[in-house]
């Protein structure tokens, strides 16, 4: 009987206006969706594999210690076509730098920074609001139409039970609902294999089938949601209404309540905050740098104030009444080189600091958002997509991690210590002298007169050659998976609600006047 | 046709569902207000400190005119009042520019709210009226004339007799009056909290624009009415109107920006930062490789026969890469203003960019900021070039590299407190940037709009069968 139940409303939705509307907009959507956001990866890729490459070659192009300072590079997820998450708001670039430990990303590939706040029509969004809204159109109607056309009562006598039927017009309407949307997906998956030539691994396939997963168990809860509507009203048009109140609340209103009530309970630092902070430390910084230059007059502590940093190559030296005197390299990487790693870890602590306050914010957000089922597809969907804050914030602590490798090595190898000034140039220290930088200013004078360009003149006061490679740390980076732990999550939590929109449904269905 | 309007009405408002709903919109103006108004006044809070601390960082500099002149400024732009009306991305835009009297260089968005949080949808007037009003405008007129088909009424009421025309515009003005009554309710109750909050500003220019968002809101709602009126007298039962007018409503709230964002992207491509920074790179080279070599050489002594030789080069060198970044903004800027054009074939997005463009926020807001940033760097340097004059001591050769500048070339003489131009006296005191525009177009493209609409829901109407 359950079957015959069910074959029964699959005909019927199968037969309905709404099936194929949802069958032809879904495949338009996705179509369009696939095409171009595959389109946009593509390019995307390119723009990161030059970018790496460039990066790559920059990088290894240094001659002394001190110029090591890699720029690494993340590259686009391609599930992202799927589920653009967080990837088009946050950078991809980070300059890994000893004087500042990095805590957010430059840069995006190819995207436009106006159009930041626009919605992109990903697999998401069309999971989120078109099958929800579908959901409901495919159920709205399932229980009061049925006592408006008289046919329930007719169902109730020949002996199926009201659970039976509320159950098969449950799984009739998710069948339903998961054709169009799984021939949508399919012919979105055939034109990226087919045009864009893309080919997935085996984990991204089963990233794939679980978005899937989670999209129908979404569009499954909004069905089981309208099909308790139906079972708590008389009318259908009021069951619509009723139905589409509480997609209203549950997909539109709650998560940007749930924002701005996160803010009240757990204000977020201002960025004056931040501002003020990296301003006390500067000044702490400047003040250090006085101190040195008391000790060590010839040196100009006007650095952090800008207008002049001290050059990679061939040591360091100061302008005084615009003639250069060579200093001490040891002497300033002894004093300013921790002076300046200090003034990194006290902003990064700061900004540490600040950051819990935002993941304090996050988690109320979090606790709050909990009853809206699009905020758990999304982060099922970007979890798997890898698009999520996660994936950039893991990107971020590899960027630090880096930092700290080319720091232990550069410390390892002495140029902090006994070879700093080896940190700077490439000569023995015995021959830096402020005779051979006179020479040197006369010797370049002396070329340029008979007519040669800068990059043609050998600098005598550094060695040329670039460093070695086993000189250069390399960033070890690996792509994060799909988060399938924290989708099954939040597809377990949508089933939980599907089952509880469900049960409510089957109490008002056995309260239900049939007549 | 007035008793079928006040037919109209009545029905419509003792109907419980619709009353629900308008609750539901009232609502939404009571929690805009809300949220708005702390946000305006968090935001200008924010703005206050950015610009002081600019001010305190430009005043360490007064000690001496290059290193004034070379200093990167923040110039941030001050939240705009009128975002509870449209939001135009407030939050997410770029809201600051980095500007010396030498480059403006590029822009820059304030850290606000919390980057761990999705990207959540605008709460404005634009969201309210343009996604819940429509979606409540198709739920009043889907069943307008199929509905009464099928309960058996259409048939009598023609045959009083009532011409389709005074049905038509009956049935239109009742349905119109009561959502511009819950329009202009809801939009009292928002105003009404905004100002008991007492945070967001109602300058003459805030009043006017509301009086622009009524009336563009209540061409935006007639449009949509009048093709629920026409689906409703297309299809012969209100289900069927119903699914038409949800995809429809999904189409045009939901696809045609998503699409139009992509579909702008694929028309005209922006280039990365990095490759900016590339292009830039490769300009200023270019400039030193053709430059003679005596101006690549820094001497000590200012007055030095070269230095008019290094000035030039350097000069080239920033207005090449000053070309290059004007360039990369202003493609952005038409990336942004084609997705704006492309979604405004739906007119819930119609409406948002029209609302956009009468409180400035959005592109128009970016464009203002863009304008600001390049006025106030030639104000500094012709403040700069000013005070070197009057110096007897330097060559008069003003110019730099960058935020670096070879030493005495110009005068480094102090600049006293309250001479020199100000980044806060760009904008206008209180109330909305610059670049405020009255919706004229706008407003004729809708009232067009209406009257086609119109026309075709009369015509369907007009050949319905009523048996």
């Amino acid at each position: 009987m359950f079957k015959i139940l069910i074959w029964k409303e699959i005909r019927e939705h199968l037969m309905t206006f709404r099936f194929a509307a949802a069958l032809v907009t879904t495949l338009l959507l996705v179509i369009i969706s696939v095409w171009v956001l595959g389109d946009d990866f593509q390019r995307r890729r390119d723009a990161y594999n030059l970018a790496a490459e460039e990066s790559a070659r920059n990088d290894m192009q240094v001659v002394v210690p001190s110029q090591i300072r890699p720029t690494v590079h993340r590259a686009p997820s391609v599930l992202s076509i799927f589920a653009q998450g967080e990837d088009r708001r946050f950078g991809n670039t980070v300059l890994v730098q000893r004087w500042e430990v990095p805590r957010r990303a430059e840069g995006s590939f190819t995207d436009n920074m106006l159009l930041a706040a626009e919605p992109a029509l990903d697999l998401y969004t069309i999971f989120a609001l078109v099958v929800s809204l579908f959901g409901i159109l495919f159920s709205y109607d399932a229980v009061s139409g049925e006592r408006e056309r008289g046919t329930l009562k007719i169902q109730c006598s020949v002996g199926a039970g009201r659970a039976q039927i509320l159950a098969s017009k449950l799984l009739g309407g998710i069948i339903c609902l998961a054709i169009p949307f799984i021939f949508s997906f399919l012919s979105g998956l055939l034109l990226l294999s087919l045009f864009f030539g893309m080919s997935f691994t085996g984990e991204q396939w089963s990233a794939v089938a679980m978005m899937l997963l989670a999209g129908l168990v979404y569009g499954g809860l909004f069905v089981a949601t309208g099909l308790t509507c139906s079972a708590l009203m008389r009318k259908s048009s009021a069951a619509l209404i009723l139905s589409l109140l509480v997609w209203a609340i549950g997909v539109l209103l709650l998560p940007s309540a749930a924002a701005n009530a996160a803010g009240v309970i757990a204000p977020l630092p201002s960025s004056a905050e931040l501002a003020n902070a990296e301003k006390t430390s500067l000044q702490e910084a400047a003040a250090a740098l006085e101190e040195f230059g008391k000790v060590h007059p010839r040196y100009w502590t006007g650095l952090l104030t800008g207008g002049w940093s001290i050059p990679g190559r061939g040591g360091c030296f100061k302008f005084d009444g615009g003639v250069a005197h060579y200093v001490d390299g040891a002497a300033w990487v002894h004093t300013i080189e921790p002076i300046m790693q200090r003034r990194a870890g006290r902003i990064w602590d700061l900004y540490n600091g600040l950051e819990e306050r935002r993941l304090n914010h996050s988690r109320m957000f979090d606790l709050i958002s909990a009853a809206s089922p699009a905020m758990h597809l999304r982060k099922a969907f970007t979890s798997l997509a890898i698009t999520d804050y996660q994936a950039y914030g893991g990107f971020l602590e590899s960027a630090r991690r880096h930092r700290r490798l080319i720091l232990s090595q550069l410390e390892s190898r002495g140029y902090f210590a006994d070879n700093a000034w080896q940190f700077f140039s490439r000569r023995p220290t015995s021959e830096i002298t402020d005779d051979l930088y006179a020479q040197r200013h006369a010797y370049l004078e002396e070329q340029m007169a008979l007519g040669k360009r800068g990059d043609e003149i050998l600098d005598p006061v550094i060695a040329w050659g670039f460093l070695a490679k086993d000189e250069i740390p390399q960033f070890a980076y690996t792509e994060p998976a799909s988060d399938f732990g924290v989708a099954l999550l939040h597809i377990g939590v949508l089933v939980a609600m599907l089952c509880f929109a469900f049960a409510i449904g089957l109490v008002a269905i056995l309260r239900y006047d049939v007549r | 046709m007035l008793s079928i309007a006040r037919i109209t009405m009545l029905q419509g408002l003792k109907d419980a569902k619709f009353l629900f709903l308008s609750c539901l919109v009232i609502l939404a103006f009571v929690v805009n207000a809300f949220v708005y108004s702390e946000g305006y006044s968090s935001s200008h809070r924010e703005w206050q400190e950015a610009v002081q601390a600019n001010s305190s960082e430009l005043e360490q500099k007064l000690g001496n005119l290059q290193r004034f002149a070379t200093h990167y400024q923040k110039l941030v732009k001050p939240p705009s009042a009128g975002a509870f009306i449209a939001d135009g991305g407030e939050r997410e835009l770029p809201d600051s520019w980095t500007v010396s009297a030498f480059l403006n260089m590029e822009p820059e968005k304030t850290i606000r709210g919390n980057r761990m949080l999705p990207l959540l949808g605008r709460f404005d007037w634009g969201f309210i009226v343009g996604t819940l009003m429509t979606l409540l405008a198709f739920l009043v007129s889907f069943d307008a004339v199929c509905g009464e088909k099928q309960d058996g009424t259409l048939k009598h009421v023609l045959a009083c007799p009532v011409s389709r025309i005074d049905l038509f515009l009956g049935k239109y003005a009742g349905m119109l009056a009561i959502l511009l009554l819950v329009l202009l309710s809801g939009m009292a109750a928002g105003l009404l909290l905004i100002v008991l909050f007492g945070s967001i500003p109602l300058s003459e220019g805030i009043v006017w624009a509301i009086g622009w968002a009524f009336a563009l809101s209540a061409l935006c709602l007639s449009l949509t009415l009048l093709f629920g009126i026409f689906i409703s007298s297309a299809v012969h039962h209100p289900p069927v109107a119903m699914v038409i007018l949800l995809v429809v409503w999904i189409l045009i709230t939901v696809a045609v920006p998503g699409l139009a964002r992509l579909l702008g992207e694929q028309v005209i491509s922006v280039k990365s930062e990095f490759e900016i920074r590339r292009e830039s790179e490769a300009a200023h080279d270019e400039v030193l490789d053709s430059a003679p070599e005596k101006a690549k050489y820094q001497h000590n002594d200012p007055f030095h026969k070269d230095n008019p030789l290094r000035a030039e080069m350097w000069r080239s060198s920033m207005a090449a890469v000053q070309r290059i970044l004007d360039r990369s903004n202003e493609t952005r800027l038409r990336q942004f203003e084609i997705v704006n054009a492309f979604a405004s074939i739906s007119p819930s997005c119609l409406l948002n960019s029209s609302l956009q463009d009468v409180v400035a926020t959005g592109a128009p807001s970016f464009r203002a900021l863009k304008n600001a940033a390049r006025r106030y760097q030639q104000q500094l340097f012709d403040f700069t070039a000013r005070r070197d004059a009057t110096d007897p001591e330097t060559p008069h050769l003003v110019y730099a590299h960058y935020n670096f500048t070879d030493s005495g070339v110009f005068s480094s003489k102090p600049v006293e407190p309250g001479v020199f131009p100000r980044a806060e006296d760009l904008w206008r005191s209180g109330g909305l940037p610059q670049e405020q525009s009255q919706p004229i177009w706008q407003l004729v493209i809708f009232f067009v709009l209406n009257l086609n609409m119109a026309l075709v829901a009369f015509i369907a109407l007009a050949r319905y069968d009523p048996r």
